[in-house]
């Protein structure tokens, strides 16, 4: 497993009962933020805590752990990158002169020292949205377009051929999911104005790719 | 000339013999001589288009394989080809064309697969499900298909790259670019342009080239990988910013005020050009060239 997964899934029990460090706390809340699959395997554990406290001691239903097994096999093969220098930790302010090859660890989060050897980001494959994701609220200038282009997607889809369709979704999905990812970023951090700057991006390129499904069904008469 | 005159209708003489279909020998069909300024417009077709750019001022059109309903139409400042069957329904075609160098050529269709060759005026191609392919040009040029791949290479015009669920290669090009993807990687090797602006949501990057004085070089990505090969003699400032990444580089470093996961930024060399690389959830590396 990626170790940064590893390293959040091992502090899922603390985190849920809420005796993690502060700054350990933070990094698990960072990527719980931006990885599903961790998401899952918490939603799972707390399943199987919530049922372990009502019903005291007993073995947690055997059908809660496949879907987070496959919570976890989706995580992939794991991916060390070993840093040639000490990591950075946050600081307020620092001075840093690093040498050829450097690295440091720039994951959002508090700045705790991160382990040895960190993997690398995984590239989780493209999922639907569950409704109980929080919706991300639209810049209200681009609202009125991207409702209508909507329109004209969901009007025109029968005349388009299936292929197309499963296309067209599979790349809104592509984007939703990077808006409802800058999304939760920006709840944990509201004044970071990268996320910020990244989620309004984000939606610009969503109008964009509308205009084309626009295009794309006017072509197909 | 009424400006609605049909000039061109051909129906376009089978191959001359089975073998040549089936090898889809080019035959020429239609020459045109075409006025300064006119433009040549492939409309709602679909199928293959291979443009090549010549001297002079004839535009040939070239056929294989069964295309027995292409005409073409002048007016307005433009030759507009098409292809439809009984009825009006769109038809495949595999057509060739020898266009003018200077001239201006749009192409747009459905299943289309294209490559243009050599052309100093600006192309623009649009296609819903196919590749595209370009090929040494000098004018700006305008690509965007939903699925397929896009190259680009040896160009020195602008070049405007957009495909949605697959991946775009530029190589060896020197104008200005924007390239971006939804769904697909950016290959963007061997650049020698002034102004980079590349961008994909679920999909890695990855640069070599020149950084020129005063130039400008953009990467937002969402979730992937950003690997930059910088020249030795870099002489840029450099923005990182990464909510959920890491960064690594080849290059010094220093920084004031970093915070993490906040932007970052610092200078190399005399800090002439602009690098600017925004990853949410991936990797960011530096790699020095030669």
């Amino acid at each position: 497993m990626d170790e940064r997964h590893e390293w959040v899934q091992e502090r899922l029990s603390e985190h849920l009962e809420g005796s993690l460090p502060a700054i350990e706390e933070e990094r698990v809340q960072r990527h719980l933020a931006v990885c599903e699959a961790c998401r899952d395997v918490r939603a799972g554990l707390s399943e199987v805590r919530g049922l372990a406290r009502r019903l005291g001691p007993i073995e947690p239903p055997r059908d809660l752990w496949p879907p987070i097994a496959a919570a976890a096999s989706r995580l992939g093969r794991p991916e060390r990158f070993s840093f040639s220098v000490p990591q950075l930790a946050a600081a307020a302010v620092v001075l840093i002169t690093l040498s050829a090859s450097s690295a440091w660890w720039a994951k959002g989060g508090g700045g705790p020292t991160p382990p040895a050897s960190v993997a690398e980001p995984t590239t989780a494959p493209v999922r639907p949205m569950t409704a109980a994701q929080p919706s991300a609220p639209v810049p209200e200038e681009l609202a009125a377009e991207l409702d209508m282009l909507e329109g004209v997607l969901l009007a025109g889809r029968d005349r388009l051929d299936a292929n197309t369709v499963h296309v067209l979704e599979r790349n809104l999905l592509v984007i939703e999911r990077a808006i409802e990812d800058s999304y939760r970023a920006l709840s944990l951090d509201p004044e970071n104005e990268f996320v910020r700057d990244h989620l309004r991006r984000t939606y610009e390129r969503k109008l964009e790719y509308l205009r084309e499904v626009s295009r794309i069904v006017d072509l197909a008469g | 000339m009424s400006l609605l005159a049909l000039l061109t209708a051909v129906t376009l003489a089978p191959p001359m013999t089975p073998a040549s279909m089936h090898l889809h020998v080019p035959v020429l069909d239609t020459v045109v001589e075409l006025r300064r300024g006119e433009r040549v417009i492939l409309r709602d077709v679909s199928g293959t288009v291979r443009v090549e750019a010549v001297g002079g001022d004839r535009l040939e059109v070239m056929s294989a394989g069964r295309t027995d309903n292409v005409t073409l139409r002048r007016a307005d400042g433009r030759v507009t080809i098409s292809a439809t069957g009984r009825g009006g329904s769109r038809r495949s075609v595999d057509v060739g064309l020898r266009v003018p160098a200077w001239a201006d050529v749009a192409l747009d269709g459905v299943d289309l697969d294209v490559s243009v060759r050599g052309m100093e005026g600006s192309v623009t191609i649009g296609s819903v499900s196919g590749d595209i392919a370009v090929e040494g040009t000098a004018g700006t040029v305008r690509a965007r298909t939903l699925e397929g791949e896009i190259v680009a290479e040896s160009t020195t015009g602008p070049l405007y790259l957009s495909s949605h669920s697959d991946d775009v290669y530029v190589r060896s090009a020197s104008g200005p670019l924007e390239v971006q993807s939804l769904d697909g990687d950016l290959y963007l090797e061997e650049l020698r342009a002034s102004t980079v602006r590349a961008e994909t949501q679920a999909g890695d990057v990855t640069f070599s080239g020149e950084i020129l004085v005063g130039g400008s070089y953009r990467f937002y990505l969402h979730d992937g990988d950003a690997r930059l090969e910088l020249p030795a003699t870099l002489s840029a400032t450099v923005r990182v910013s990464t909510f959920h990444g890491t960064f690594e580089s080849d290059f010094p470093v220093m920084v004031s005020g970093f915070t993490s996961g906040r932007p970052f930024e610092f200078t190399v060399g005399g800090g002439e050009a602009e690098v600017r690389v925004e990853v949410f959830d991936g990797e960011i590396r530096l790699v020095r060239g030669n």
